[in-house]
């Protein structure tokens, strides 16, 4: 194909399909940083919690994400997940029963 | 990932700049789910908002009811009882909860729970009280889909229901829900009620059955294609 192609073509790859698997994801590392970006990406997805966006940033950045990268802390630690599961993929660290 | 990385983004971007022009998006939750499989696909078609030559992409649907899923989660359901050095009474099919009001906006999860324990049960030939279906993961003061998981390992050895093996089928991988929150959680919380027996079934996970499973299903969302 690249026969066709003026001289200053960039150039082409060659056609592919390609096949994207898709899944929840899991924070970078189990320190509090890590897991409070984290947190904060998955509890700010509309699609998740539907409540009105004005009501729920102070509860997201005021209290959930002051409180809760600790509590998941722990418990990713023990279970060991958090980037070393062979699959690392699925991971709701927050939304743990409260007792 | 929807959500820390790798990015779908990047991924997305790094596919495109291979040379992909025909992608296949398979979102990795059995039962469809605004709160999952929505917004995984939702993330894809961000990024192909940003692209100036966008790949052509399909989007596998969800696959609760496909017959080799229910087969394949089946077998590992019969494998891990018949493994473990007790018979349970019962078997618990846990699936990630969600406010009752998103079911009542019309989020098809609750059925497709149920369906995929019905459809598992029906292929083991077990009796309906062999098999149950609980959500786990309750948060917030807002009503969520019932049974709760917590709740009924709390109630079951009071009725007598002492030996339990509980799996989580709304995750193709285990992770921190899974391992923390119903493997160890709910053994402290069913053995503290008075349980003797507890067991946790791992999800499919990247086991050559979970793995043969999902590369069936991409093969025939790829037909016309390949």
């Amino acid at each position: 194909m690249s026969a066709h192609l003026p001289p200053d073509h960039p150039s082409v790859p060659k056609q592919k399909i390609g096949v994207l698997l898709l899944n929840l994801g899991t924070p970078d590392g189990t320190d509090y940083w890590n897991v409070r970006r984290y947190l904060r990406e998955f509890l700010s997805d509309p699609r998740v919690i539907e409540t009105n966006k004005l009501l729920w940033w102070p509860i997201l950045n005021l209290v959930i994400l002051s409180f809760r990268p600790q509590k998941a802390v722990m418990p990713m630690r023990k279970s060991g997940t958090a980037r070393k599961t062979k699959v690392h993929s699925a991971s709701s660290p927050v939304i743990r029963p409260k007792a | 990932m929807r959500y820390g990385n790798p990015s779908t983004e990047s991924v997305l971007k790094r596919m495109q700049a291979e040379g992909c022009q025909k992608i296949l998006l398979v979102p990795l939750y059995p039962q469809y789910s605004a709160t999952t499989t929505a917004t995984a696909n939702d993330k894809a078609f961000d990024a192909l908002k940003t692209m100036r030559w966008q790949p052509a992409v399909r989007t596998a649907p969800a696959y609760f009811d496909d017959p080799k899923y229910i087969e394949t989660l089946a077998n590992s359901i019969r494998d891990g009882v018949e493994a473990l050095p007790f018979e349970p009474d019962l078997v618990i099919t846990s699936y990630h909860g969600m406010p009752v009001e998103y079911l009542k906006k019309g989020d098809p999860y609750h059925c497709q729970c149920y369906k995929t324990t019905r459809l598992v049960r029906e292929y083991l030939g077990w009796p309906k009280e062999k098999l149950m279906v609980t959500f786990q993961s309750r948060f917030g003061p807002t009503e969520w889909l019932q049974p709760y998981t917590d709740k009924t390992l709390e109630a079951l050895p009071g009725k007598g229901v002492k030996k339990v093996a509980i799996l989580a089928p709304a995750f193709s991988a285990d992770c921190i829900e899974t391992l923390e929150e119903i493997a160890m959680g709910g053994k402290e919380t069913f053995m503290h009620a008075g349980g003797e027996q507890f067991a946790y079934i791992p999800c499919l996970n990247a086991s050559p059955s979970g793995m043969d499973m999902i590369e069936a299903m991409v093969r025939r969302e790829l037909s016309g294609w390949i």
